[in-house]
């Protein structure tokens, strides 16, 4: 059972340091609090008719915290295997285990499942110390009702930061690639601001991110709509899903070959 | 003699970390992509939520209706004074985790020596930044501040430097003693970075975080830059007078509590790896 073992790995070396939990929940909540006070000085409150009208949600720390944090987790993935691969080629550890008996996918997928259920839980706190600070409503029903989109999306992310996993074996340090790419997301799925903001190609490119129906559909049922209201977003994400992986998997296979004849990009 | 080799040696270590820096080009497009990031969602916001470049609402609290120009004073003045904090305590932790830091520390030149160089290298790819932002962020963004007063409002940000050097003296002496300190100075770097009021105005945090951006030297900093730059000196006297009084005991209790802290190393040792 190898998939167990190396989320084990993962947890036992985050939560070692107790202090590095912390850390991290703080990042999230600065950066969050950034953009929201900042949207509120802004504003001279926090109720914007134009964010109403072109997204159907017009309280700004509300909009803006769901982004946030289905942004944080959806760029998990990623991170992991540009991050969790990286530290194995620093530590020397990365060609050991491939020379395991373990299959070198089941590696890395351990890798990201285990990163996004520790940023899922961190940005879990992250949520709730949000709508806490915001005075954010919540009912029992809509947290019940956003459940499913939200491991649709996490099953969306997976895939999406697949494609990673085969980049950083070929290419030895891709994390500024990686940042640059993350930041740019903010922008392409309408984090913190609407995407009407946005050209139209712009706007249709955004299309391709799982992130920006994942957002769209979670903000829709905050406002109270039903799933029939919001199938589009669904369907965009349940056509995203086998997508990623199997460009992802496509990817994977292909840098394998080439890193089995030039090696791996070690340190 | 002691101070030319002094200076050769802080020549030394300059080059060595920007050589470090250097070797990893792709993290100087990666952090100038950041300072396009902010300013750029900055204006974002402001448009999606308002529709107008110009906010009632901010010239209210702050006396800058033009959110993206306020946001871009900010994000400058906050780029400079976390270069300092930054200086001090990374050039600790790299060297802690790497291995270094004893034999850095043992050879014969000043500790200040080693600090004060790496801090040279950000300062000057700070500048570096600088000079790639201010124009590009006239052109794309269309800030509008008047560029002699941003000179004249150098030396309040030079008196801000000197409270903001004694604060990364202070917490390059905690570094030295805790086993473990990333975590520490990453949630050091949030709290400056929530509290400087970059991106907003601290008037609209709760009353006790206000308290707290208050006590330490970058929201002040920030605050006296801006008002300088909208008002000139005469109206931010006020500002002023309370960032050289800030910068002063900072400087001060930098230096003192670097100071015990060396002193206590010397007798229980550096922690390392």
């Amino acid at each position: 059972m190898i998939l167990p073992a190396v989320i084990e790995k993962e947890f036992r070396m985050f939560f070692r340091y107790p202090l590095r939990v912390v850390s991290s929940i703080l990042v999230g909540l600065v950066f969050l609090l950034q953009f929201v006070f900042f949207g509120q000085a802004v504003l001279g409150g926090r109720y914007s008719q134009l964010l109403a009208t072109s997204t159907g949600m017009g309280d700004y720390p509300t909009y803006a915290l769901i982004g946030y944090v289905l942004w944080w987790v959806s760029v998990s993935p990623m991170e992991a295997y540009v991050w969790g691969v990286r530290r194995e080629l620093q530590r020397g550890t990365f060609e050991m285990n491939i020379l395991s008996p373990a299959k070198i996918l089941e590696l890395l997928f351990g890798l990201a499942i285990s990163w996004l259920l520790m940023d899922s839980a961190l940005m879990g706190v992250v949520f709730a110390i949000g709508a806490v600070i915001f005075d954010i409503p919540l009912t029992v029903s809509v947290i019940l009702k956003s459940i499913p989109i939200i491991l649709a999306s996490l099953f969306a992310f997976l895939g999406f930061g697949f494609i990673f996993a085969g980049l950083v074996m070929l290419l030895k340090n891709i994390g500024p690639f990686a940042q640059i790419f993350e930041f740019s997301m903010i922008f392409f799925s309408g984090v913190f601001f609407p995407l009407s903001v946005m050209p139209e190609w712009l706007v249709a490119f955004s299309k391709i991110f799982p992130l920006t129906h994942a957002a769209s559909a979670v903000r829709a049922i905050f406002v109270g709509k039903t799933y029939a209201e919001i199938q589009g977003e669904i369907i965009w994400l349940l056509f995203l899903i086998p997508l990623y992986w199997m460009i992802g998997y496509l990817i994977f296979k292909w840098v394998e070959k080439i890193t089995r004849v030039i090696g791996y990009g070690g340190y | 003699m002691e101070v030319i080799n002094e200076l050769r040696a802080l020549y030394g270590v300059a080059v060595k970390s920007w050589r470090i820096f250097l070797s990893y080009k792709l993290w100087f497009i990666s952090d100038v992509m950041l300072g396009f990031f902010f300013v750029g969602q900055a204006l974002l916001i402001g448009i999606g939520l308002t529709g107008e470049r110009n906010s009632p609402a901010l010239q209210r609290l702050t006396g800058y209706s033009d959110y993206v120009t306020f946001a871009v004073l900010g994000f400058m003045v906050l780029g400079f004074g976390l270069t300092f904090i930054s200086g001090f305590v990374w050039s600790v932790v790299d060297e802690l985790y790497a291995g270094t830091l004893e034999y850095s520390f043992a050879a014969p030149i000043r500790r200040l020596t080693f600090f004060m160089g790496n801090v040279l290298t950000r300062i000057f790819l700070s500048l570096i930044y600088m000079s790639i932002y201010v124009p590009l962020f006239v052109i794309i963004f269309g800030v509008h501040f008047n560029f002699l007063n941003f000179i004249k409002a150098l030396p309040v940000l030079f008196v801000g430097t000197a409270g903001m050097i004694g604060m990364g003296m202070a917490v390059a002496g905690i570094v030295l003693y805790l086993k473990d300190p990333g975590p520490f100075i990453t949630i050091l770097e949030m709290l400056v970075f929530a509290l400087s009021g970059a991106m907003y105005p601290i008037s609209i945090l709760p009353k006790g975080l206000q308290i707290m951006a208050k006590i330490l030297p970058y929201a002040p900093t920030s605050e006296a830059v801006r008002k300088v730059v909208a008002y000139g000196y005469e109206k931010a006297s006020q500002e002023i007078s309370y960032l050289i009084f800030l910068s002063l005991l900072y400087a001060l209790l930098g230096y003192l509590s670097y100071k015990w802290s060396e002193k206590q190393a010397k007798t229980i040792g550096l922690k390392s790896y």
